[in-house]
């Protein structure tokens, strides 16, 4: 008589290990996948770039900034192109005067940015955003595009 | 049975999780104002004495408006206004700060199309000389039953800041009428009356009966009743000696509201439409304060922030813009010049 494990437990062990490896592939696919931020009760966060609004120039040495849409601004990161090479900051970074909320709804700023951009062909300005995810409030860089070129 | 029901929850779980993960993408209207919405500013004049600035605005569009963000640049070279304006409001003059917005009426959208409305602003002496306003239109909408307040960056209009009207009352030679300024030069005693000229005249006079004749403006004596008025002359005529209207086109003079035909009016704004002034005898586009492509775009309307450089025509086309060269009015040559990025952006390209 041929000796084996019973159908009970060969079915259990064959559910335990479709279970363990789906759970396996779902955390390691989920790792494929951004984390959704979320602004204005639902609105995933790359959508609401394309509705940021603003103006920005730059004369002896400063900035302006001027939101003149409905999505506040929380911060900026400025990619500053110099022949040969590049780099992006942060405005908070490099500025003392940023506000601590951002830009909200008609909100304007200027500042002296003269030796961050010294060099600089193009200065890129790229809205960061501020939303809401399962793990609390994260900060969102809007893509490029969504981004206003300034020529020096 | 039991391995059915755990994979057909697994693959309900899973279908949740991905619902919940894609209904975040679930495209949604922005807060965006109608289009037709437009406010035109039709006077910015700063009083240096005085450090107001008078801001009047009229809505030319065809939905009604809250209010306006206002700003203002006190340099020519700074291509974008900054400067909060509603900092400095004096609500005497009607509006209410509302943020950092003036609005007319708090919670309504109070200006119709048609309006003009006037606000001061007292700018402190450390701002300095208000050099050009920005000003952009709000309004209140509804949006999913909440009370919202918009901004309609699509509608934003500068304009530079001029010079004030003032009146200056002139009393010279009069003892009695009007001061020119809605004042009064003084008044007469019983049995006088004040003539066209501010000459206290006895009641028991003799007057002529064509005190006039020819004339058409200016004044004429009355026999012994002192002067007469006999008319007055348009805009853009004045009265000569012998009592006739002529035009003041020529005499050197940039009068009101004579347009870019008087060489005087050269380099000013005279009867000319917003961004635009006098040179060589004709209203041009006012290109002074440009020193970007967007910053050229913006004056026939375009966005600043969209609007940007590319390598050709074509491609800007392509991108859903608007070649310079094919803006009614645009110099090509002129948008094109400010786009000195190489060959990969030499090329001025307007996008709404």
């Amino acid at each position: 008589m041929k000796r084996g494990v019973s159908p009970v437990i060969a079915t259990t062990l064959l559910i335990a290990m479709v279970v363990v490896i789906g759970l396996i592939i779902f955390l390691w696919f989920r790792g494929f996948t951004q984390e959704a931020v979320t602004k204005f009760g639902g609105t995933n966060i790359e959508l609401v770039c394309k509705d940021v609004r603003f103006d920005s120039s730059y004369s002896g040495g400063s900035l302006f900034l001027s939101n003149v849409g409905n999505v506040p601004i929380y911060s900026f990161k400025l990619k500053v192109e110099k022949p040969g090479s590049h780099e992006t900051l942060d405005i908070e970074n490099i500025v003392s005067n940023w506000p601590a909320t951002g830009l909200n709804q008609g909100g304007v700023f200027s500042a002296d940015i003269s030796s961050s951009a010294s060099g600089a062909e193009k200065i890129t300005v790229i809205p960061v955003l501020r939303g809401t995810s399962d793990k609390g409030t994260r900060t969102h860089v809007c893509d490029e595009q969504y981004g206003e070129e300034i020529l020096l | 049975m039991v391995g059915y029901i755990l994979l057909i929850v697994f693959a309900v779980t899973m279908g949740a999780i991905v619902f919940t993960w894609l209904k975040t993408y679930t495209i949604s209207e922005g807060l965006n104002c109608p289009d037709g919405v437009s406010v035109f500013v039709k006077e910015a004049t700063f009083n240096n004495l005085t450090l107001q600035l008078n801001l009047t605005t009229k809505n030319n569009g065809r939905f009604d408006i809250a209010g306006y963000f206002a700003y203002a640049s006190n340099n020519s070279s700074q291509e974008l206004a900054i400067i909060d304006l509603s900092a400095y409001l004096n609500e005497s003059s009607g509006g209410k700060k509302f943020g950092n917005s003036v609005v007319f009426l708090p919670g309504e959208n109070s200006m119709s199309p048609g309006n003009t409305r006037t606000n001061i602003f007292d700018i402190p002496s450390s701002v300095g000389e208000p050099y050009s306003v920005r000003v952009i239109p709000t309004r209140f909408q509804e949006e999913n039953n909440r009370q919202r307040f918009v901004s309609c960056s699509e509608a934003v209009v500068s304009q530079k800041v001029g010079e004030p009207f003032v009146c200056v009352p002139n009393c010279a030679g009069r003892v009695c009428g009007s001061n020119g300024c809605g004042g009064s030069c003084g008044t007469c005693g019983s049995g006088f009356f004040c003539d066209a000229v501010g000459q206290c005249i006895s009641t028991s006079c003799t007057p002529v009966l064509n005190p006039c004749g020819t004339f058409v403006c200016g004044t004429a004596t009355n026999g012994t009743c002192g002067s007469v008025s006999c008319g007055t002359c348009a805009l853009g005529f004045s009265c000569n000696a012998t009592g006739q209207c002529q035009s003041t086109i020529g005499n050197g003079i940039c009068d009101p509201g004579e347009d870019c035909s008087e060489p005087a009016c050269e380099g000013q704004q005279a009867q000319c439409q917003a961004n635009n002034i006098c040179q060589g005898g004709n209203c041009t586009l006012d290109t002074s304060g440009v020193s970007s492509c967007p910053g050229y775009c913006v004056l026939f309307g375009y966005s600043g922030t969209s609007s940007a450089c590319t390598n050709s025509a074509g491609n800007c086309r392509e991108q859903g813009g608007t070649y310079i060269g094919d803006v009614p009015g645009a110099n090509a040559g002129f948008g094109n010049s400010l786009c000195t990025g190489g060959a990969q952006a030499d090329t001025c390209c307007c996008k709404p």
